[in-house]
C-alpha cells in the first residue's frame, strides 16, 4: 500500500518571500540612518566648534579692551549660529518628508515653474534664460508641497552651477508623459559633474564644491521624489552641462 | 626662526581662528590660508608654489571634510606629487578638524606624511602642541 500526502507550499514560501523582503528593506533603512546620523552629527558639531572657537577669542579681545575687534567676531559667531539653525530646518523637513501627507490637486508644470524661477533670479545680476519644451499638456495632479520643493532646489543648482564662462547660460523645463508616468527634467548648459561625483549626488550633507549648499538639496529632492511614487536621475557631461529628470506617477484618472 | 604655515580648510571663520591663535603664539609666521584641498594642490602642488620657506619644512594644518577632495584624499595626492617632484619639498602635515571619529584619526595615522591630529577650534594648547610638534619633526630629521 502506498501512502500519498500532498500539501500546497505556495502560500507559505510567498509568505518567507516576503519577509526577506521585509528584513532586507530593514536593513538598507538601518543602513540610511546609522549614515544620516553620522553626517548629522559632524555637520551640526562642526558649525558648533567654530563659535567656541570665536568666542573664546572674543573674551581674550574684551580682557585685553579690543571692543571693536570682540564685536566683529561676535557678530561673525551670529552668521554661524543663524546659518546652523537654517541648516538644522532643512534637516529635519527631510527627516519629516516620508511621513507628511499633502493633499493630491490639479497643477500644472510651468505655472509652478515661474514663480519659483522670479524668486531665484531676483538677486542675479545677469540670469540665466529660462526655456520651456513641453511635448505634452503640462498639467497632472500631484501635491504641491514636494513637488514645488523638488522643483526649487534642481533650478537653484541649475543656476548655482552654471558655467560663467559661457556667453549664454540656460535651464531648460520639459516634460512628456508616457503610459504610466509624467517626466519632468531641468537641463542646464553649466559646469556639469564629474563621474566620481555622481554616486554621491543624492547622499546626505556631500558637497561636492565651494558653491554647494549645505549638502542636503539633491537628498530631500530624492526623498520627496521617491515617497511619491517616482525617481530621480541625473545625466551629466563636465564641462557641457546636467539634465536632473524625475517622474511622478500619473494617478488612474489621468491614465483613462 | 618662525614657522612657515599653511591651513587647508573651507571654513573662513576656522581659517581666522588659526590665523588669530598662531599669531598670537608668536612662533609662526603669517598664515597662508587656502579654501580647499584640490585648490591646494593646483595652486602650490602643480610645480611651483609661491610660499615661503626658506629650505625649512612647510607646516600643512588640514581640515578633513571639505568640499571636492576631503582633506585624506587631498594628502594622499600630494604624496603622489611629492615623489614627482610637483609639490612642495618638505612638509610636516597635521590634521585639524572637528571630527572626533576613531575612525577619522585611524586614518590619519596610515598616511605617512601626517604627524599629528588636532581637534578644533584651535586654542592656546593646541598651538603649543602644533610648535612642539614641528620643533620635534625638526630634530627627528636632522638626527
Amino acid at each position: 500500500m502506498v501512502m500519498c500526502t500532498v500539501i500546497d507550499l505556495t502560500e507559505r514560501l510567498e509568505t518567507e518571500r516576503r519577509l526577506t523582503e521585509k528584513a532586507r528593506e530593514a536593513e538598507a533603512l538601518n543602513v540610511e540612518l546609522a549614515r544620516f546620523a553620522e553626517s548629522a552629527s559632524h555637520d551640526l558639531k562642526a558649525p558648533l566648534v567654530s563659535i567656541s572657537g570665536l568666542l573664546s577669542l572674543c573674551i581674550e579681545d574684551l580682557d585685553e579692551g579690543d571692543i571693536a575687534v570682540a564685536r566683529e567676531n561676535l557678530n561673525k559667531a551670529l552668521a554661524v549660529s543663524r546659518e546652523s539653525a537654517e541648516k538644522l530646518e532643512t534637516a529635519l523637513a527631510l527627516a519629516r518628508a516620508h511621513r507628511e501627507r499633502y493633499p493630491n490637486e490639479r497643477l500644472a508644470l510651468g505655472e509652478l515653474v515661474r514663480p519659483i524661477w522670479s524668486d531665484i533670479v531676483v538677486s542675479e545680476e545677469c540670469p540665466p534664460s529660462l526655456l520651456f519644451d513641453f511635448q505634452t499638456d503640462d498639467s497632472f495632479v500631484g501635491a504641491r508641497v514636494p513637488v514645488t520643493m523638488v522643483l526649487s532646489n534642481l533650478l537653484s543648482n541649475a543656476i548655482r552651477f552654471r558655467d560663467h564662462s559661457r556667453e549664454r547660460a540656460e535651464v531648460r523645463v520639459s516634460c512628456r508623459k508616457d503610459e504610466n508616468h509624467f517626466w519632468v527634467s531641468i537641463t542646464d548648459n553649466g559646469i556639469g559633474i564629474a563621474k566620481r561625483d555622481r554616486a554621491k549626488l543624492f547622499r546626505m550633507f556631500e558637497r561636492f564644491d565651494s558653491r554647494s549648499g549645505d549638502g542636503m538639496g539633491l537628498a530631500l529632492a530624492r526623498k520627496q521624489v521617491e515617497r511619491l511614487g517616482g525617481q530621480i536621475s541625473v545625466n551629466s557631461v563636465p564641462g557641457e552641462g546636467s539634465e536632473f529628470s524625475f517622474t511622478l506617477p500619473l494617478n488612474e484618472e489621468e491614465v483613462r | 626662526m618662525k614657522i612657515p604655515v599653511t591651513v587647508v580648510d573651507d571654513e573662513q571663520v576656522d581659517r581666522y581662528t588659526v590665523r588669530r591663535r598662531l599669531s598670537r603664539h608668536g612662533g609662526f609666521r603669517d598664515v597662508v590660508e587656502v579654501e580647499s584641498g584640490d585648490v591646494f594642490l593646483d595652486v602650490h602642488c602643480s610645480g611651483s608654489s609661491d610660499i615661503e620657506t626658506d629650505g625649512l619644512p612647510l607646516l600643512i594644518l588640514m581640515d578633513i571634510n571639505m568640499p571636492g577632495r576631503n582633506g585624506f584624499e587631498t594628502v594622499r595626492e600630494m604624496e603622489v606629487r611629492q615623489s614627482r617632484g610637483l609639490a612642495v619639498p618638505s612638509i610636516v602635515v597635521t590634521m585639524l578638524t572637528s571630527s572626533g571619529n576613531p575612525r577619522d584619526k585611524a586614518e590619519a595615522d596610515k598616511l605617512p606624511l601626517v604627524r599629528g591630529y588636532i581637534e578644533k577650534p584651535l586654542d592656546a594648547d593646541g598651538a603649543q602642541r602644533l610648535f612642539d610638534l614641528y620643533h620635534a619633526e625638526l630634530k627627528a630629521r636632522a638626527a
